[in-house]
């Protein structure tokens, strides 16, 4: 108890709270810009937080990456584009939700479901990180090759009206992934002479061009000078208890998702919102809601996400492993300050480690306060004409694109992406399956890959463990339901039309 | 169409600088630098040697004439290559200098994957600091020695399973050496990063692995992970019981970090900058620094950066020749 | 051109796409000499992915011939199509200039003004200008001071 209240102590200077705050403010705009996002929010604060107190520096840090995952999904709700990868699939329900009924109400969800996922994630760091990370490191190649596939299962079940044109999605999802040089070989593959594809697509072109850009086509031809029209009921911001109520189910499971890929280095958020909201979408009592605006489908992916958030600091503080990429540059404050993270950072540096945990909670509760503050002038942003959105997100998303990695090509390519995207969604193909697609390739196919050079080319190293054989099993099962409720869909109605997602 | 559009542009470029590099070659140090100098660092924002970078040139800065300020410039990406290209297609005016692993210089051209044919294409200012890193294996692992796994490796050809972060780098090319040199056959394990390796080696994936050795000091105080030999030449001081390559008697390999600048740079702006890494390197502020983050600064001049350079060049491109990737 | 024209132009598209990218692959695949082995290479996942591709657009492209509903054989309209076309142009004028010249914010300022200009020509050749011009100037001194002088990131 003498503990607890010493590090509390030393949590609450001043300093330390104005760096929280600062960070909060950074990481929710930096967020909510197209095409900035977390990572770079975190990677422009990092040499702000040489000159700071190691414990400043780092909980600004992640103030900054926790405020990202929630700004991400103001930009997917209010404009229908995602700022971070990890809000694209907020996109699906809260930008209908913001449409038609209440942009208010939908950053609301988003907000309420990512402090709760955020308190998750930092509970699961406080009280079992150390076994979790320990735990966390039976899952090697073949398990993650097997989570790869479940996740490409999960895409399937988000497939929309036309099942050939989503499987084409997924396939053109995972070519793109494949691009760049195999890490296994060496091999340049489909880099077409440019060097700025040996490292893959680069992920912030390829959802700007797709999602961005494509969307910004869209929204001209909606017209460029109406006004949404808002009164005050629908930019009201606050939920009763009984809507809070209703998302409950929805962000447990996505806490519970979220941490559990957060603590797996390299899955990540990008990939756990989505397996989020397949798991919430395919277990609701309103399944025909999803896709058109419904709470439980804002409130899945965004409490997983930054549970997510939570996760991916328990493999990088027990072991010094970075479970993200916005980790590996908070890795990097650490490094500067002479900390290094791994099993002797709770013995050596014990007040800094206490001072992170319950840090991050108040992180989180940053998060709530400000958002709370700021949600109803976001939410006023629908009340901008079309025109002044169009040319502003068109040069935010460009800056964005050229702020990641410096490089034209990417901007090219951006583009090209979303003049075929934008053809590609009128043609009622799927931009999730493509994107998520594209996120499970490398995870799939190097570990498959991997697996199989760890075992001399025996296919048992699937069956060698108890987690992969549990995993085998969840495919199997996965596909024998899926296959069941196929017939049995086809008897009882044959005429029906699965739910559209909104991926139109 | 990509294509044509940066071959216009680098055209157009070339141009401009040609029209931008009107300052006479001789003398050309008086009054240097005039303008901020671009320094082009090979790694995004954030990164591990961006943030060396951007510790050390304040100090740079500092010992420049005529209140010299850098421009930093992060082209991360393709092993370093996409930066050095960029400095290769620099003006050689002194103001563009760039920050060089030796992958770039000493390995990729000879696999055919750069625009420039080798580190003579650039003027090596000078090397700022080095990096070890060292086979590591569990901290239970019945291999005490570098000998234990390679008796071991013998008995079972292809049953050591080695992790390293990528092919044809500084991690892969010695272990090939080192399994041709020694006559064991290693069952080579690729990952994508360090991190990645390590959680492998933790987990028991894989008997063993290369890492730099600033990542594992944690595990090794605690005894979970335990380094056996360091495959560098330079040993960090924490390390300095350890064996390298070269004191069990293997060819060893180098890895060490300096500023390069495009070829033709006047000789009295390379020595200027040169000198003035040299004073920032000394500086006791930013040697304290670096040492905190476990970096061993080691400051080579012109000369001594590129013999460094030169007989790396010779061994990597004698590797790459064996193994018949390189005729 | 009708949807039809276009869902089969766009099968045709992507199965070029995917030949272009397996020509590509297995060209600078056959020049890597060395390969770990594990049976599994660098091209295994790739072709495969191009073959159901194909596979799959073959289908699309079958079922769109068959496809006669109403919907199918309608035009294919687009709201505001000058406006994107105009909007692409510019996007495209925007990157080029800045990549060749440089002048960042100075090109950010023109693209925002002929952007704006044009979007809210309705009101008026005079108004829409004045607005833009307004809006840019403080739009891109608001990315200057943020990304210029707060974050000191050159572009």
């Amino acid at each position: 108890m003498e503990n607890l209240a010493q590090d509390l102590l030393n949590l609450f200077t001043l300093t330390n709270m104005l760096c929280i705050l600062l960070g909060t403010v950074v990481g929710m705009v930096f967020g909510a810009l197209p095409g900035l996002g977390t990572v770079i929010a975190v990677a422009l604060l990092l040499p702000v937080t040489f000159t700071l107190p190691p414990l400043a520096g780092i909980l600004m840090l992640l103030a900054t990456y926790q405020a990202g995952e929630y700004g991400g999904s103001i930009s997917a709700i209010l404009l229908g584009v995602p700022g971070t990868p990890q809000a694209a699939a907020t996109v699906i329900d809260g930008h209908p939700m913001a449409a038609n009924d209440s942009p208010g109400k939908a950053l609301s969800y988003s907000l309420v479901s990512s402090s709760i996922g955020g308190i998750f994630g930092g509970l699961v760091l406080i009280f079992v990180s150390v076994p979790l990370a320990r735990f966390a490191l039976n899952f090697g190649s073949p398990e993650y090759f097997l989570l790869g596939v479940i996740g490409l299962m999960a895409v399937g079940l988000l497939s929309g009206r036309d099942k050939i044109k989503s499987m084409i999605s997924v396939v053109l999802g995972l070519m793109a992934g494949t691009v760049g040089v195999d890490t296994l070989t060496g091999v340049n593959r489909a880099t077409f002479g440019q060097p700025e594809l040996m490292d893959g697509v680069n992920l912030v072109a390829f959802l700007v061009g797709m999602f961005a850009i494509s969307e910004l086509f869209i929204m001209i031809s909606k017209g460029l000078n109406v006004r949404y029209e808002a009164d005050r009921g629908t930019l009201k911001t606050g939920l009763t208890w009984k809507e809070i109520k209703g998302i409950g189910r929805s962000t447990t499971i996505g806490s519970l998702i979220g941490a559990g890929t957060g603590i797996l280095p390299g899955i990540g958020g990008g990939a756990s919102c989505w397996f989020a909201y397949a798991v919430v979408s395919k277990t609701s009592k309103t399944p025909e809601a999803f896709g058109k605006g419904s709470a439980e489908g804002i409130a899945a992916p965004e409490s997983s996400n930054n549970a997510s958030a939570g996760g991916a600091l328990v493999p990088f503080l027990a072991l010094g492993i970075p479970g993200s990429a916005a980790v590996a540059i908070i890795m990097g404050a650490f490094i500067m300050h002479g900390i290094q993270p791994g099993p002797n950072v709770f013995t050596a540096e014990r007040d800094l480690v206490y001072g992170i945990f319950y840090g991050f909670i108040v992180t989180t509760v940053a998060m709530y306060l400000i958002g709370r503050l700021l949600t109803p002038m976001f939410a006023r942003v629908l009340v901008i004409p079309n025109s002044f959105l169009v040319a502003t997100v068109l040069v935010l998303c460009l800056i964005g694109i050229y702020a990641s990695k410096g490089a034209f090509f990417d901007l090219w390519l951006a583009l090209g992406i979303g003049v075929a995207f934008y053809i590609l969604k009128r043609l009622e193909y799927s931009v999730s399956s493509v994107i998520i697609a594209y996120v499970l390739a490398p995870i799939i196919e190097e570990n498959f890959r991997r697996s199989l050079t760890l075992s001399n080319g025996s296919y048992d190293i699937f069956f060698s463990s108890v987690y992969s054989i549990a995993l085998v099993l969840m495919v199997v099962a996965a596909v024998g339901a899926a296959i069941y409720g196929e017939l049995n869909r086809r008897r009882n109605q044959p005429d029906a039309e699965p739910t559209d997602y909104g991926v139109k | 169409m990509f294509t044509f559009l940066t071959k216009t542009a680098a055209v157009t470029m070339a141009l401009a600088s040609l029209v931008l590099a009107t300052s006479p070659t001789e003398g050309a140090a008086q009054g240097y630098p005039e303008k901020p100098i671009t320094w082009i660092v090979p790694d995004g924002a954030g990164g591990g040697l961006d943030t060396i970078v951007r510790t050390i040139y304040p100090y740079v800065e500092k010992n420049l004439p005529n209140d010299a300020t850098f421009v930093l410039k992060n082209l991360p990406g393709a092993t370093q290559t996409i930066a050095v290209s960029e400095v290769f297609n620099s003006a050689p005016d002194g103001y563009t200098i760039g920050q060089a692993s030796v992958a770039p210089l000493t390995i990729m051209p000879h696999l055919g994957k750069t625009s420039y044919s080798g580190y003579e294409d650039f003027e090596l200012i000078a090397n700022v600091f080095d990096a070890a890193h060292y086979i590591v294996v569990p901290g239970d692992s019945p291999f005490q020695s570098l000998d234990d796994l390679l008796a071991h490796a013998k008995e079972n050809p292809g049953a050591v399973k080695v992790g390293v972060d990528g092919v044809f780098n500084v991690q892969h090319l010695p272990l090939l050496n080192l399994e041709q040199s020694a006559g064991v056959d290693l069952n080579e394990i690729t990952y994508k990063s360090s991190a990645e390796s390590k959680k492998a080696l933790l987990g028991g994936e894989i008997e063993a692995a290369i890492m730099p050795s600033h990542i594992i000091i944690s595990e090794y105080e605690s005894g979970t992970l335990r380094p056996i030999v360091d495959v560098m030449e330079v040993k960090p001081d924490y390390f300095a019981d350890i064996p390298s390559l070269k004191d069990l008697g293997y060819t060893p390999s180098q890895l060490f970090v300096g500023v390069i600048a495009p070829k033709g740079t006047p000789q009295d702006i390379q020595d200027t900058l040169s000198a003035a890494i040299e004073a920032a390197l000394q500086d006791p502020e930013l040697l304290e620094a670096l040492a905190k983050r476990k970096i061993m600064v080691n400051f080579n001049d012109s000369a001594a950066y590129k013999a460094r350079m030169e007989a790396l060049d010779v061994v990597n491109k004698g590797i790459l020749t064996d193994l018949g990737v390189l005729k | 051109m009708t949807w039809k024209h276009l869902n089969s132009l766009m099968s045709v598209l992507l199965i070029m796409g995917g030949i272009g990218y397996t020509l590509n692959l297995n060209h600078s695949a056959s020049q890597a000499i060395f390969f770990s082995g594990s049976g599994v290479g660098p091209t295994y996942f790739p072709n495969a992915l191009t073959g159901i591709l194909v596979l799959l657009c073959i289908v699309t492209l079958i079922r769109n011939f068959r496809d006669k509903s109403p919907e199918n054989t309608a035009m294919v309209t687009t709201e505001n199509f000058g406006y994107i076309l105009a909007t692409l142009a510019l996007a495209i004028a925007f990157i080029a200039s800045w990549q060749v010249f440089g002048y960042f914010y100075l090109n950010v300022f023109v693209l925002l003004t002929v952007l704006l200009t044009i979007y809210r020509i309705e009101f008026g050749i005079r108004n829409s200008s004045l607005v833009a011009v307004v809006t840019s100037v403080f739009l891109t001194g608001f990315l200057f001071a943020l990304f210029g002088k707060i974050l000191e990131i050159s572009f």
